[in-house]
């Protein structure tokens, strides 16, 4: 079924070409150590990566064009390692969401369809109508395992769909695969339980380094064997010799009690010269341990390095602390500089005399380091990215060697590196540690940890559940130690400690019942924080002017909101999607000119539809030519659309250098025309909002929408084309914003393009205002009609109060300040990790000074 | 063997964005002086154009110290006008009063970038909106500063003549750009703070892990970029003599477009003022082209802004070249290198 695939990323060959085919009615278990290719493996036959070479044939049928949905349709189902459950929608929306277009039901009946659709399952006890969000990773899964099934797959893959689960859950997934393939289906387990894979699946297949290492019948091979298969004929790699006892010093970090974001309570304690390892399974918290070392997010618990107390990553690198990410394309390199100013970057200002670099140390210091680190490369003036894996990996270690850092913490030194480089990395650390230095290394590959460390402790969820000597630890027992911690036996020890939810209590505080309620019904509470805005603003106007409060004043604002309201519509469809548009105000501009050549006379019906004609159709040409720019060509929204307003705002100076041109007076008293205060285009436009409201609620469209904005990766998971919506959703965003300037014309009655320049920013503050999220997903078209009107009266409050003009410039530029700082989550958190870091700060210096603790072994 | 390919690989020839604009502004000027007008280099042409190209040069500048950081900045033209009616108003006129009036500017362009660089960086907010509000605050303040009448509209006579002068046609304020560029250059590549800057504009991730205090490097550019517009703007009140609310309003298109052209978006990172000051020719010079042609405000406007969409497509393009040409690369490997045997993902 699988014919020759193969990937590489970069210069890593995440799998190399493999063939394998899965029969009907049987589990088939792929095993391997992590890195070995299998998520890639999934990806490609799940569609949402796509193979440098090679055939995905699902039932004979060739998926050639490498798309979630296209192996939908062919009957492949998906369970991912990190979940595509959005959290912001109902277990309902979840479930139908991941299912294939044909099996959809009417949406209208989803609340009912996925109640039965549970109960078949056996997990009736999740309410469907509650937000994902409140589930526990745990009944995620079996979540994200019951939605694959109920589209009755040919295929289902499951990648690591039992990390999250305790023995219940193991059974209950087990159960289900095994009640899948008694149906038919042909179900791939990806998992590195070996306990699992031998209680649920009929043949076995090993992948190690992305090679197939072949295929096995359950009953032919042992728990032993396939640890052998998996691990490998050990590579020749000659590590250095260990550090002697006499060389490894006096403890130079020490944490007590670190506790952070999916790790935690660890105690660990380190000494100069030696290289500690930490070993453990995927995403089992190794990595945050590590940065929690570092103060990186400041940990709870009390960490200490260099005899300086640790509370931020600030101190930590203050204290002689240096960490290496293995994220090489965005946090150990810096991918846009040469290879000479990636290697100082750390020392400048050792090279520099009165701050200026000298240019022949800097000099002296890349020769050097290219020396001492046997760095391979054409120039020291070439890009990074010229370098193979392997020396680019020499330079990051040799930027942060070169800082002279007491203690090291690195995460996969060798990810992406041939042998050769690997073991020069190897003598590198040795070398560096012979000298003083200590350094904890977080590898997913156990040889690696076994060969090179004088200690290494194993993690499981979180929690130091092993500690080996490295001169007994060997590549099996570091695998035994976390395998066994993962499988179901392990769990009862009191070592593995923490329950089932990574995430440290304390880091979840419970929400007030008001804040809760506030986040359950945000888009209600929004509104309402508007409306009440909106009134005290309007209170404190009528108590200051009395005239405010008077038909013709408020018909005045309504006046002002009218096109503001329909071109923040506008914007917030393309909000919605997680894109923005600068141009809206180009385009009202140039259809209030095009509107003064066409609709000049005529009848107000005619009139009318020619000007709706002239604005959809202006619309779709822009909104076509701005979806090119972000989506084809991937030129950043902001830039491609100033582009486009640019060339709008030309045009629109072209067609009326100056205002000329009368609109037929017909077209614009029926569009300022009023019942009471209210004109009567903003009572249709009120009407329009609320039907657009509800169907984006209340449809399957709507949803895939919102889930296209709320988490465009995991929309695309789940088969919902994300990069056409957002394509149509420019394209609608443009035709709304030239229906706008229809509403503007009609105030304007006069060819004047210049009019639709002060939307730019007014578009983009009304939906902020109402609600949305410049990330997408969230926010109401009625928030930005109030948002709108909020404007408005912005607007014309100072000249009810008798101020300059300049104030409504600065109650404008304000009130979206304000709106952005409120609504967006990011500034909060902010705030919130600043004042913590400086509540650390003071307790910190309040405390005595903490005693080295003890080594943890 | 290293010795041998560095020396063969610098002779050839490699398209960068500051080739690519070199080769641009060169043919630019070669169709200005044989096509458009026939006698470009006359003293006339010159000092009407190099004071608008020392401005935009300027005015660039500022906006790619922001655009390096993968920001943008939309407050130029409040940020400008704002320092033309500071130098209005706070002289009266009066040259006697200018130095007092510079101070003032100051302090405000240093206010305008760090309220921007804190909301922006440190509070992680939307750049484009930030910057965008900003400007209409700075917008409304000079409204109510500027109050409606003013007693005079013409600045100080010496700014009016500085800005004027000249040498040999070309004027101080091209040569002012020029020398800015210069010493940007210097500080970008030899002095710590600039080189710090850089890196902590190229990956902020990358910084903060290297220890640099990333956050306030990349505030520290928004404040010189609100600097250097209102160096930009003082030039410019001086160079038009009488600013008004619309003084700046020809510098947001514009600024944006001259850094695009000069590579920033496919560098990232690495301001170069030398690629940025040849985009600010460009995008000036072909304006005054089609000035000189008699093309209306309106067609200008439209080729700047299909020079921008034109500019952003030809780096796509140089980026998808770059890739080809590294996987041609890769199928050659160097002889020295040992073959890639196990590979962990």
């Amino acid at each position: 079924m699988v014919r020759d695939i193969a990937k590489t990323y970069g210069v890593v060959k995440a799998l190399q070409p493999t063939s394998f085919e899965l029969a009907h009615g049987e589990v088939h278990g792929l095993v391997g150590e992590n890195g070995s290719g299998k998520s890639t493996a999934v990806g490609i036959i799940s569609g949402t990566v796509s193979p440098d070479q090679g055939t995905v044939l699902i039932g004979g049928v060739d998926c050639s064009r490498h798309t979630p949905w296209e192996s939908q349709r062919h009957g492949a189902l998906t369970v991912f390692q990190d979940g595509s459950v959005l959290p912001e929608l109902t277990v309902a929306q979840n479930l139908y969401l991941g299912t294939p277009v044909a099996l959809r039901p009417s949406y209208r009946r989803v609340p009912a369809w996925a109640a039965e659709r549970v109960r078949e399952f056996g997990l009736e006890r999740l309410d469907v109508d509650a937000p994902a969000d409140a589930l526990s990773p745990a009944e995620r899964q079996l979540l994200e395992i019951a939605r694959a099934l109920m589209a009755q797959p040919r295929v289902l893959l499951l990648d690591e769909a039992t990390s999250a689960l305790d023995a219940a859950g193991v059974d209950v997934a087990l159960g289900l695969m095994r009640r899948a393939a008694d149906s038919g289906c042909a179900v791939l387990f990806v998992t590195h339980r070996l306990s699992e894979v031998f209680r649920v699946a009929d043949r076995i297949s090993v992948l190690r380094d992305g090679i197939w290492r072949g295929t096995h019948a359950a009953g032919s091979v042992g728990t032993v064997r396939l640890v052998e298969l998996m691990a490998g004929a050990s590579v020749d790699v000659e590590f250095p010799d260990r550090a002697r006892a006499e060389e490894i010093g006096p403890a130079v970090l020490s944490a007590r009690e670190l506790a952070g974001i999916g790790f935690g309570p660890v105690d660990l304690s380190l000494c100069r010269g030696e290289i500690v390892g930490i070993a453990g399974a995927d995403d089992n918290g190794q990595l945050e341990l590590l940065r929690g070392l570092a103060g990186v997010d400041v940990p709870d618990g009390r960490l200490e390095a260099n005899g300086h107390p640790v509370s931020s990553f600030g101190d930590a690198v203050g204290a002689g602390v240096a960490l290496l990410s293995s994220d090489r394309r965005n946090e150990s390199l810096f991918q846009s500089l040469p290879i000479r100013e990636n290697l100082v970057v750390g020392v400048l200002g050792k090279l520099a005399q009165g701050g200026v670099v000298s240019w022949a140390r800097e000099k002296g210091q890349v020769r050097e380091s290219i020396d001492r680190f046997g760095i391979r490369l054409g120039s020291p003036e070439d890009p990074i990215t010229s370098l193979s894996g392997g020396n680019q990996q020499k330079v990051a270690l040799g930027r942060v060697l070169a800082t002279d850092p007491e203690i090291l913490l690195i995460d996969e030194p060798t990810q992406g590196v041939d042998v050769r480089s690997r073991i020069d990395i190897y003598h590198m650390l040795r070398d560096s540690a012979r000298h003083g230095l200590a350094v904890v290394i977080v590898s997913s590959d156990a040889s690696e940890l076994a060969g090179l460390c004088d200690r290494v402790v194993v993690v499981s969820r979180g929690a130091v559940v092993a500690e080996l000597d490295g001169e007994h630890a060997t590549e099996e027992g570091i695998v035994a130690a976390f395998a066994g911690a993962e499988s179901g036996d392990g769990r009862a020890a009191p070592a593995a400690g923490t329950e089932p939810a990574p995430e440290p209590a304390s880091r979840r505080r419970p929400l007030s019942g008001l804040r809760r309620l506030a986040r359950r019904h945000e888009n209600v509470s929004r509104l309402g924080l508007l409306v009440a805005l909106l009134v005290l603003l309007g209170a404190y106007a009528q108590a200051k002017n009395s005239t405010f409060l008077t038909t013709p004043s408020l018909y005045n604002i309504f006046l002002l909101a009218l096109p503001l309201a329909a071109v923040a519509a506008a914007q917030f469809v393309a909000m919605f999607t997680g894109g923005i548009d600068v141009s809206v105000g180009g385009v009202m501009g140039v259809t209030v000119a095009l509107l003064s050549f066409a609709v000049q006379g005529g009848s107000l019906i005619g009139g009318l539809l020619l000007a709706l004609l002239i604005a959809v159709g202006f619309g779709l040409v822009v909104g076509a030519a701005n979806a090119t720019l972000v989506e084809k060509i991937r030129i950043s929204p902001v830039i491609a659309t100033i582009a486009t307003l640019g060339i709008l705002q030309g045009v629109g100076l072209l067609l009326r250098p100056t205002a000329a041109g009368t609109i037929s007076l017909k077209l614009t008293n029926a569009l300022t025309a009023k019942v009471w205060a209210v004109p009567w285009a903003l009572i249709v436009l009120v009407v329009l909002f609320l039907v657009a409201d509800r169907a984006l609620r209340a449809s399957g469209q709507g949803l895939r929408l919102r889930a296209v904005g709320l988490n465009p990766q995991f929309a695309y998971r789940l088969g919902v084309n994300a990069p056409r919506l957002r394509q149509y959703s420019y394209v609608v965003c443009a035709s709304f914003a030239a229906v706008a300037g229809v509403l503007l014309a009609g105030q304007v009655g006069v060819g004047d393009s210049t009019v639709g320049n002060q939307y730019t920013l007014l578009a983009i503050a009304a939906p902020i205002l109402g609600g949305a999220s410049l990330l997408g997903g969230r926010g109401t078209l009625i928030g930005c009609l109030l948002g709108a009107i909020l404007l408005a009266t912005a607007q014309s409050l100072p000249t009810v109060l008798g101020l300059g003009d300049g104030a409504s410039f600065l109650l404008t530029g304000g009130l979206t300040l304000i709106a952005l700082l409120v609504y967006t989550s990011g500034a909060a958190m902010a705030v919130r990790t600043y004042v913590r870091t400086a509540w650390r700060k003071l307790a910190q210096g309040r405390r005595p000074p903490v005693a080295p603790a003890r080594s943890s072994g | 063997m290293d010795d041998h390919e560095g020396v063969r690989r610098s002779l050839k020839f490699r398209i960068t964005p500051l080739s690519v604009i070199g080769i641009a502004v060169v043919l630019l000027l070669l169709v200005s002086q044989f096509l458009v007008t026939s006698n470009f280099f006359r003293l006339g042409s010159l000092s009407t154009l190099t004071p608008l190209v020392g401005i935009m040069i300027i005015v660039a500048t500022g906006q790619a110290f922001v655009i390096s950081t993968g920001g943008i900045d939309l407050s130029v033209p409040a940020t400008i006008t704002l320092v033309g009616s500071i130098v209005l108003k706070q002289t009266n006129g009066a040259s006697g009063r200018l130095l007092g009036a510079l101070a003032i500017c100051v302090l405000c362009c240093i206010a305008i970038g760090l309220v921007n660089g804190i909301l922006i960086e440190a509070l992680r907010l939307n750049a484009l909106v930030v910057t965008l509000a900003v400007g209409q605050l700075v917008a409304g303040a000079t409204r109510l500063y500027r109050g409606d009448v003013l007693t005079t509209t013409n600045v100080p006579k010496n700014l009016s003549d500085a800005a004027g002068a000249d040498v040999g046609g070309v004027s101080y304020l091209l040569l002012i750009a020029i020398a800015g560029a210069l010493v940007a250059t210097f500080f970008l590549h030899r002095v710590v703070l600039g080189r710090r800057l850089v890196g902590s504009s190229a990956a902020s991730r990358a910084a903060v892990l290297a220890g640099l205090r990333a956050h306030g490097y990349r505030i520290l550019a928004y404040v010189i970029a609100s600097l250097a517009y209102g160096v930009g703007g003082l030039l410019a009140a001086g160079q038009v003599g009488t600013p008004d609310l619309t003084l700046g309003d020809p510098y947001l298109l514009a600024s944006i477009v001259a850094v695009v052209l000069g590579g920033a978006v496919l560098t990232g990172g690495r301001v170069s003022p030398i690629a940025t000051l040849l985009g600010a020719v460009f995008i000036t010079v072909l304006d005054y082209d089609l000035r000189v042609e008699g093309y209306s405000s309106g067609v200008r406007m439209v080729v700047q802004g299909a020079v921008l969409a034109l500019g952003l497509t030809l780096v796509f393009v140089l980026q998808h070249l770059q890739s080809v040409r590294r996987a041609i690369r890769r199928l050659r490997p160097p002889a020295g290198d040992a073959p890639q045997a196990t590979v962990n993902s």
